[in-house]
Parts: structure tokens; sequence; C-alpha cells
């Protein structure tokens, strides 16, 4: 985006094609909202697109893109008093609902039942481990986009690991055998 | 889970080891179960969230186009601002510009008037100096000045004669001046 800050209406859209739908996601992580998901991807692509002479090096494009998301949602957060709270703590993990043990699950299920449980998990645990997992950004890549040090954020991916561990237990089961 | 090695595993999985530590690390994990067996279960995990969350989780399309048009909205405004400023800037130096122009023709005119008024016998700086052809001598510089004035025509001259000599008190004028030309 930063190296293309001149550049014409369709090197614009052919950007905004790859990266809307990965911090459309990482929006999901945040707002478990698909409308909240839309506004914040919206806003945040907005802004960087405002902001992109500020990038000055290209390789960290996607820490920036995501720092931005983050940074709408907890505006929105501030501004909304309705809107879900921003979660920090270790709450009690909640058993993803469209779980079920019986079910024989193709891989596609059992994708969907690993975003679900990862989505079940506190807000800060599930945007860390996103943004590991999925997104493979490095712990201080991590730590930078949530402005959080990084020992909070090997706290909570190890926390998040944990959890995932004991809530996919029988899809690790069924699919290794025990 | 317990030795000093199992304790890595955090650290491996975060990708934070050290290259020696990474290499003594996989080497352990051949050895443990246990840590084998977690470093599987998180490579499932993670293609299983890689899978769920690419493949399933499209952004609507109309998102795009919104994002888009909202983006050339504001490419639009920003020209437009920028358009807008420049004429201001460019319409403000022409105003400085001319002002200041205006006050300096001002302020000459203010001075030639004053240096007329403020020396009655010497003539004002503004005032040109008289140009002619034609040259004028007095025999006797003593007795006389002669100043040539120029007028609008070209073959027109008249020539102011200032006599400097005395007059006598016996009664006639005695001055003589002879012009050349």
């Amino acid at each position: 985006m930063a190296k293309h800050a001149m550049g014409d209406e369709r090197t614009a859209s052919a950007l905004l094609e790859e990266h809307l739908p990965r911090v459309y996601r990482f929006a999901l992580r945040m707002t478990r909202d698909a409308h909240a998901a839309e506004d914040v991807a919206q806003e945040a692509l907005l802004r960087a697109w405002r902001q992109r002479r500020r990038l000055r090096n290209h390789a960290s494009l996607w820490p920036w893109l995501f720092q931005i998301a983050a940074n709408v949602w907890r505006d929105r957060l501030r501004r909304d008093k309705r809107a879900a709270p921003y979660q920090h703590g270790c709450e009690e993990l909640a058993a993803p609902t469209t779980w079920s043990p019986e079910q024989a699950m193709s891989d596609a299920e059992e994708a969907r039942l690993a975003v679900a449980a990862m989505d079940s998990l506190p807000a800060r645990q599930r945007e860390v481990l996103y943004l590991h997992a999925v997104e493979e950004l490095t712990i201080a890549e991590i730590a930078e986009v949530l402005q959080i040090t990084t020992d909070a954020t090997k706290a909570s991916l190890s926390l998040a690991r944990q959890r995932m561990r004991v809530v996919l237990k029988d899809v690790f089961q069924e699919r290794f055998g025990g | 889970m317990n030795g000093p090695s199992c304790r890595q595993l955090d650290d491996y999985l975060d990708g934070t080891l050290t290259d020696g530590a990474l290499a003594a690390f996989e080497a352990h994990i051949d050895q443990c179960d246990e840590c084998r067996g977690a470093v599987v279960q998180h490579r499932e995990m993670v293609w299983l969230l890689r899978q769920g969350a690419n493949e399933q989780e499209r952004p609507p399309a109309r998102l795009l186009v919104q994002t888009r048009r909202a983006m050339r909205r504001h490419d639009h405004r920003r020209r437009v601002r920028l358009v807008a400023g420049l004429t201001t800037a460019a319409v403000l130096l022409i105003g400085v510009g001319m002002a200041l122009r205006w006050q300096r023709t001002a302020v000459d005119e203010n001075n030639a008037v004053v240096e007329s008024n403020g020396h009655d016998n010497e003539p004002a700086r503004t005032t040109p100096a008289a140009k002619s052809r034609v040259r004028v001598s007095v025999l006797n510089p003593d007795e006389a000045i002669a100043v040539p004035i120029e007028t609008k025509s070209e073959n027109v001259t008249i020539v102011w004669i200032y006599p400097t000599v005395k007059v006598v008190a016996t009664g006639a004028a005695t001055s003589e001046t002879d012009v050349a030309e």
C-alpha cells in the first residue's frame, strides 16, 4: 500500500482485494460480529489509505494494518457503550455451541469447530492466538499490534493454547486416535 | 512434561528459541512423547484455524465495493481541498503583491511631493533633466548662466539666459551675453 502511495486506482483496487479479507477476518476475531467486523475493516482500510505515506517499512505492512484495525475497534468500544466490553481477563472458557462430540466431522467441520473454539476464548487470548496461528505474526509484532508487552503476549498465547487443547481434545482424539 | 527441556515447549511453539536452543529442543522432541504430541496437536490446531478462517470467513462482496468507493471519495475530497488551497494561496499572493506595489507607488509619489515642497529653490528629484541637442555656451561665464529647456518639438529649444552681472547705479544695464548656436 505504501509502495503504491501515488498509485493509480487499479493498483489500489488490487491491493484492497488482497488486504480486505485479512483485515476483515481479524476484525471478526475482535468483534465476533459480522456487521461490526465489516465496519471495522472498512474504517481500518480507509485510515490506512489516508495514512499510507507514514508507512516507511513495507515489511511491517501487516502488523501496521492490524494495529490500525485494533485501534479502530478500541475507539469504537470507547465511543459506543452498547458494544460488548473488550475483555482482558481470563474468563472461564465457554464451550463452542456448534460442537457435538458424537458428530463425525469432516475437515471443514473440524475447521469450523476450531474457529468457534478460538472465538470462545477471552478477547486478548483469541486475538493473540489468531495473529500468531493464522496471520503468522511474531510475538514482537503481536505485542506491537495489541500494544501490550511481549511477556503479556506470550502469557496470553500459552493460555490460549492450553484452552484450545482442552476444547479440541475430542477432535484431536478422533484425528489421532487418542 | 516436567523436564527442563519440556519447559521450553511454549518458546518453541512461539518461535522465540535461538538457533542453538531450537536444535536442542528438536532433539528433545524425538525423545519426549508428551512434547511431541503437544507439537503435533498444535500444528493440527493451526492448520484447522487457517482452514476455518481463510476459507470459511470471506468478507461480503459489497464490503469491497463500499470500501473502494469510500477510498475514491476520500481521494476526490483530498484533490478538491488541494486545488482549493492552491487557488487560495495564489489569490493571496497576487493580492499581497498588488498591495505592496500600490503601497510603494504611493510612497514614491508622497516623497516626490515632499521633496518638491520642502526645497523650493531646488528642482524636485523626480523632475527629468532637460535634454537638448543644442549646446549653449557663454563667453564669460561670470556674467551669465544659459540653461537650455527642452520643448515638445525636436527642432525648437528655448534657452533661458540668467544675467549675473550687477546693475550699475547710473542706469543702463551693462550685461553682455553672447549666445552661440
